[in-house]
């Protein structure tokens, strides 16, 4: 029990937030934490299946730029445009890397990377996605007369977008596509001989993931209300990676939340030094890598004493606290 | 199509190709024997183009010097990788491609910081130019064409000595390589440097053509990927010929559809995979779980 008013309370103080944090700088950090979160789970719900995208830069682009022309060019309003981005990214997914994914796991790792390249390489040369320069004064959502024009609406619709992806992720976890998904990410092999049709729920995941990576993408272009291809570079794809892995990687979760929060907020800390900030990255994705390869979620497992720590919680109900107890 | 584009084309075609060639044989013996993609790899081609021009520009050695300093420095740093990073990332592959991954990223933002965002540009080797039937042709690209000819015939005759037959050992299965007594960890080492040595090279033979910038490299490591995808997983003959084909494609292409030419690179790649999912001349890699 204590876990889930655990939950409910972190649930609560996410919805106050903005009542108790006046400062329009830190929302915008928690925008940025929740839009890359969503990023980073469409990554951890790949690697579930054992799938390595470096695309989803590509498929947060698609994303944007659908949602981004529809508003303008058609008028279509904000809410039909942010399901079409949502279905105009999984569709690209569908039809390039379900060829990928019929060649293995290693082709359809080194084809999401092309495939996000060539997406941002179309978006800057073509003209009718508005260049290099990039599109500016992208409409802001609406619902009836109410515009989202502060950071809090802005924070409460990112605070939705990101509940909408965690529940569902949560609800598809559980299910029995999850628990295939989970056999296949022991071992692929094996799973094929419990009968689990292996393509399909690769696929599957893959179209998901990039469904929701393009829902983020629309959130993306109506928040910033600029778009420039660049952003969508091979750097934000390995950004997508570095959030899961951050977090720690067996967390499907948790742990792209976890990570996204730390990448937000360490560049805030590394602001003196900006122009050393990729190398201080790299170097941090070395020491987790060799370190603490399961991620900091997984330091309370790795260190007893911390494991002590965290079990006084579960002790308190009954159990007379000592140091006996804790060591178990 | 005249007569005389179609031959300069050509030169361009074969003059890139054999650079990628070069790049792809080191990326792809590195993933055959090792299991690893090596995400730096495009970076140490980029450095080492840099390096050539501290080397020739600031220091006022000669070419030749530079291109085996770069040898030996790339395929000391590649080395240095391979023991003191990745030799201790044993969560598995994923693990090993972001320490390479970081390795790129420090070392561009290293290029970027001690040499600037300006483009870098050497002093021309071998001046002058041919008249071929109406066709200009500089003895430049001649040049590039003999150098990375040299240096596949080079890899090819070295994977048939003692050390290549080990490293194609240890790529067809390392348990059985290190039974008949092949020491895997230094033919790993090994491979590690031949591959940024070769990458490094690659960037020193390009830099009179076409100079030197901080993104080159990660344009090139989309051609690799499109090469090895096309030539099939850690086969290096396969490599070469994707080069080719892919040199081929964007030399020719490019008088077509301009800047858009690896949306054409795309089209020719998905088509391939659809008839042949492991590559051209690949057998299946799988990852180890």
């Amino acid at each position: 029990m204590p876990e889930k008013i655990l939950k409910a309370a972190g649930g609560l103080v996410l919805v106050a937030l903005p009542f108790i944090v006046r400062n329009d700088y830190y929302l915008h950090l928690m925008n940025c934490i929740f839009m890359y979160s969503m990023l980073g789970m469409g990554f951890s719900i790949m690697w579930k299946n054992r799938l390595i995208t470096c695309g989803q830069a590509g498929f947060w682009a698609v994303g944007a730029y659908t949602s981004t022309l529809l508003v303008m060019n058609a008028g279509v309003p904000f809410w039909l445009a942010l399901l079409a981005a949502g279905i105009a990214s999984a569709l690209v997914a569908l039809l390039t890397l379900s060829i990928a994914l019929k060649a293995g796991p290693l082709q359809f790792f080194a084809i999401t990377l092309v495939i996000s390249f060539i997406i941002m390489q179309v978006l800057g040369v073509v003209e009718f996605f508005g260049g290099w320069h990039g599109i500016f004064g992208i409409p802001r959502p609406t619902i009836g007369s109410f515009v989202f024009l502060s950071k809090t609406s802005y924070y409460y619709l990112a605070l939705f977008l990101l509940s909408a992806n965690v529940f569902i992720f949560y609800a598809l976890y559980r299910s029995r596509i999850g628990r295939a998904w989970t056999a296949i990410g022991l071992s692929a092999s094996l799973a094929e001989m419990q009968g689990i049709d292996v393509y399909r729920y690769r696929l599957a995941a893959t179209v998901i993931g990039c469904f929701f990576a393009g829902i983020c993408g629309s959130f993306y272009a109506h928040y910033q209300t600029v778009l420039v291809p660049t952003t969508f570079s091979f750097q934000c794809s390995i950004f997508a990676q570095m959030y899961a892995l951050i977090g720690g990687l067996s967390y499907y979760i948790a742990g792209p939340i976890a990570g996204a929060a730390v990448m937000v907020l360490l560049p805030e800390l590394l602001r003196p030094v900006a122009e050393f900030q990729p190398i201080i990255y790299g170097v941090l994705l070395i020491l987790i890598v060799v370190f603490l390869p399961r991620g900091i979620l997984s330091i309370p497992q790795r260190f007893p004493v911390v494991r002590g720590f965290a079990q006084i919680g579960a002790k308190l109900k009954g159990l007379p606290i000592s140091i006996k107890n804790l060591r178990k | 199509m005249s007569l005389g584009l179609f031959l300069q084309s050509l030169v361009n075609a074969v003059a890139i190709a054999g650079m990628y060639g070069v790049v792809a044989s080191g990326f792809t013996l590195v993933l055959g024997v090792m299991k690893i993609f090596n995400f730096a790899h495009g970076q140490f081609y980029m450095v080492g183009a840099f390096l050539t021009f501290a080397v020739c520009e600031l220091f006022h050695l000669p070419y030749i010097v530079a291109i085996i300093a770069v040898f030996i420095i790339m395929g000391l740093l590649g080395m240095f990788l391979e023991r003191f990073i990745i030799r201790y990332t044993y969560a598995g592959f994923f693990h090993q491609v972001l320490a390479t991954i970081a390795t790129g990223m420090i070392l561009s933002q290293s290029a970027v910081l001690s040499l600037g965002k300006t483009d870098r540009f050497i002093t021309p080797v071998v001046r002058g130019m041919i008249n071929v039937g109406g066709t200009v042709l500089s003895y430049e690209k001649l040049f590039l064409i003999f150098l990375s000819l040299a240096l596949i015939v080079g890899l090819h005759y070295m994977m048939k000595l003692k050390v290549g037959k080990a490293m194609r050992a240890v790529a067809e299965d390392q348990e059985t390589a290190e039974l008949q007594g092949i020491n895997a960890r230094w033919i790993f080492l090994l491979t590690m440097g031949l591959g940024c040595g070769l990458a490094g090279v690659a960037g020193a033979v390009i830099i009179p053509v076409l100079g030197a910038t901080v993104p080159m490299g990660y344009n090139i490591f989309v051609r690799v990927l499109i090469i090895i995808i096309i030539g099939g997983m850690g086969s290096m003959p396969g490599a070469l010929l994707a080069a080719l084909l892919v040199g081929l494609i964007e030399s020719f292409g490019y008088q077509f559809v301009g800047a858009l030419n690896e949306v054409l690179l795309l089209g020719c790649l998905i088509p391939l995979l659809l008839l042949r999912p492991g590559g051209l001349l690949g057998r299946p890699l799988a990852i180890p779980e």
